[in-house]
């Protein structure tokens, strides 16, 4: 799971009014090398709710946005690393709310309810 | 002979329903002048160099277009009919000739580098066989190759009275042999003369590649046929900088059709069967595509994502009873269109591919105006007075439903769709069976529906 992913996912157990963002555990993470794309990384950035993004960074990006951040490349790398490269392999997410765990396993999170949380 | 390329006709064979979409896509990728088609085969003309059109995504195959004619007349006596037949079949050698000598280019730039030393050599030796040959026609002397041949001939209509498509293989094999000088190899050609015969056309082509464009080298395991997913996803308007969500993945076809048209945009493919999730990621990996597609476990009726977070949504709906969850799928539909209109947001679109039985459903289902759910003519009851949930009920009243009826039907009501505006609706052909592709557009919440798209006033274009 890529914290691009995480960044948007929420947690949908029954009753819960606040699932975002999802906490991360992992046991797991890599680093991959992913084709550098300025475009595709300036144009997610609007979409994703930063400050989770920062959380879920661990302190390599900036608390707040930069301004200008499409010009500059050394910024859009760092996002770009952050967004695509890491990948959680291995770990789960739990609801900031309720507390359920959503396991990940070879790096896709398995975000199905069972019967009793839906 | 410089980087220029000719103006060549081609045609394409298309799956039913998608010939439309192939006009489309010659017309915006390649230029393409003089389209036309007919059902199930789109001819156009074009300067694009040969990669290019080999990259069509809604086409089966590519043919070099000899000739297309208007169909053949059998005389009224047997024995002239053979030779009547050659002689049309046939007619103007230089169409024969000037195809060929188009097919030969484009097959050297078909080959990989290191084949080509091979070819010229071959063409060395058939040129001695030639001049060795008496042959009839001198028009073959032109310095051109002896191609071996073999043909292809599917037939119907009037013709099938008096021959099948063997004769009319074996009859027009013969003829080429005669007046061109081709050599017949049945088991391994240089190249394959299509003829199709009907009551409408006589078509003369050469294909250009043995399989069909529609098997993408970049697709490990296939799912749904990759010319109706790459139709799904353009019909899906996707743009820079998007976030497309298909929240029934299966092995990815879809995400990864999509993802050829456009680099910006990221892809979310959601399945609830891991076993497809594998598939799928192994797919996305041999399409080098693992920085912009993104897999998750997760049910489509529960889709982990906030509302309005998403700028389209591309499903194809299984066609069979229940879904791989278990769930029954005419249970389980109203709940999935719910969730999917959720995410979407405002101004994005939804792509559906369902069976007969769905679309009709659903159909039902996203009516904008409740009297027309009350003129049903299978409830056959009074208009105005009609509790619309009554008739909602008897289509789509869950078996297990634990909540009373008409609270459930009213809930779903409320919640449709209004917000759904549907833009248009397509049949197309899925092999043994029938599919029909609904676009939506999602608007504002509480808006009307304009009267131009209701349900009945759609035709379903084929």
């Amino acid at each position: 799971m890529k914290l691009l992913t995480h960044n948007i996912l929420t947690s949908h157990v029954k009753g819960v009014t606040k699932g975002y963002p999802l906490l991360i555990k992992a046991t797991e993470v890599r680093v991959n090398e992913v084709e550098f794309n300025p475009q595709f990384v300036s144009r997610m950035i609007p979409k994703l709710e930063w400050s989770a993004l920062v959380q879920a960074a661990e302190g390599d990006l900036p608390s707040s946005l930069i301004q200008d951040y499409e010009n500059n490349e050394e910024f859009l790398r760092k996002v770009h690393r952050v967004l695509l490269e890491v990948e959680v392999i291995e770990g789960c997410l739990q609801c900031p709310e309720s507390g359920r765990e959503f396991p990940i396993s070879r790096g896709v999170p398995n975000m199905l309810l069972n019967e009793d949380d839906s | 002979m410089g980087e220029e390329y000719d103006c060549i006709r081609y045609y394409c064979t298309a799956g039913s329903g998608m010939e439309p979409f192939l006009v489309e896509e010659v017309k915006s990728k390649l230029s393409a002048t003089d389209v036309d088609h007919i059902s199930g085969r789109v001819f156009f003309s074009t300067c694009a160099p040969l990669e290019h059109v080999t990259k069509l995504k809604s086409a089966e195959r590519l043919f070099l277009l000899i000739r297309r004619d208007p169909p053949i007349s059998l005389p009224k006596f047997a024995a002239r009919t053979i030779s009547k037949i050659q002689r049309s079949i046939i007619g103007d050698l230089n169409s024969w000739i000037h195809t060929l000598s188009i097919w030969s280019r484009l097959v050297e730039e078909l080959k990989p580098v290191s084949g080509r030393g091979q070819k010229r050599k071959r063409e060395e030796e058939d040129e001695t066989r030639v001049n060795d040959k008496s042959l009839r026609n001198e028009e073959t002397l032109l310095g051109q190759t002896s191609p071996t041949f073999r043909v292809n001939c599917r037939c119907s209509g009037a013709v099938m009275c008096s021959f099948t498509s063997q004769d009319f293989s074996r009859i027009i094999g013969t003829a080429i042999r005669r007046q061109l000088g081709w050599k017949v190899d049945l088991r391994e050609p240089d190249l394959e003369v299509n003829v199709s015969i009907n009551d409408d056309h006589c078509i003369l082509g050469i294909p250009l590649l043995k399989c069909s464009l529609a098997s993408r080298s970049y697709i490990k395991h296939s799912g749904l046929r990759s010319t109706v997913a790459w139709t799904m996803a353009s019909l899906c308007s996707i743009q820079e900088g998007c976030v497309i969500l298909d929240p029934m993945c299966g092995v990815g076809t879809v995400l990864l059709e999509a993802a050829q048209e456009c680099s910006s945009t990221l892809f979310i493919g959601m399945d609830c069967s891991a076993a497809q999730l594998l598939k799928a990621a192994e797919n996305v990996e041999t399409a080098g595509l693992g920085g912009r597609v993104e897999l998750l476990q997760s049910s489509a009726m529960e889709i982990p994502l906030p509302s309005n977070s998403v700028d389209g949504v591309i499903c194809d709906v299984p066609f069979g009873r229940k879904f791989s969850c278990g769930t029954n799928v005419t249970v389980a539909l109203p709940k999935l269109i719910r969730e999917m209109e959720r995410v979407l947001s405002v101004n994005g679109s939804l792509v559906l591919l369902l069976s007969l039985q769905l679309s009709a459903l659903l159909k039902k289902l996203l009516s904008p105006d409740r009297c027309l759910l009350a003129t049903d003519p299978l409830t056959n009851k009074n208009t105005s007075n009609i509790d619309s949930s009554d008739t909602h009920t008897n289509t789509c009243r869950p078996d297990t439903d634990t909540h009373s009826n008409k609270h459930s039907s009213e809930g779903d009501i409320q919640l449709s769709p209004c917000t759904l505006q549907l833009q248009s609706i397509y049949r197309v052909s899925l092999g043994n069976t029938d599919g029909l592709i609904h676009k939506y557009l999602k608007t504002m919440y509480g808006h009307t529906a304009t009267k131009a798209h209701t349900h009945k006033d759609i035709d379903i274009q084929k």
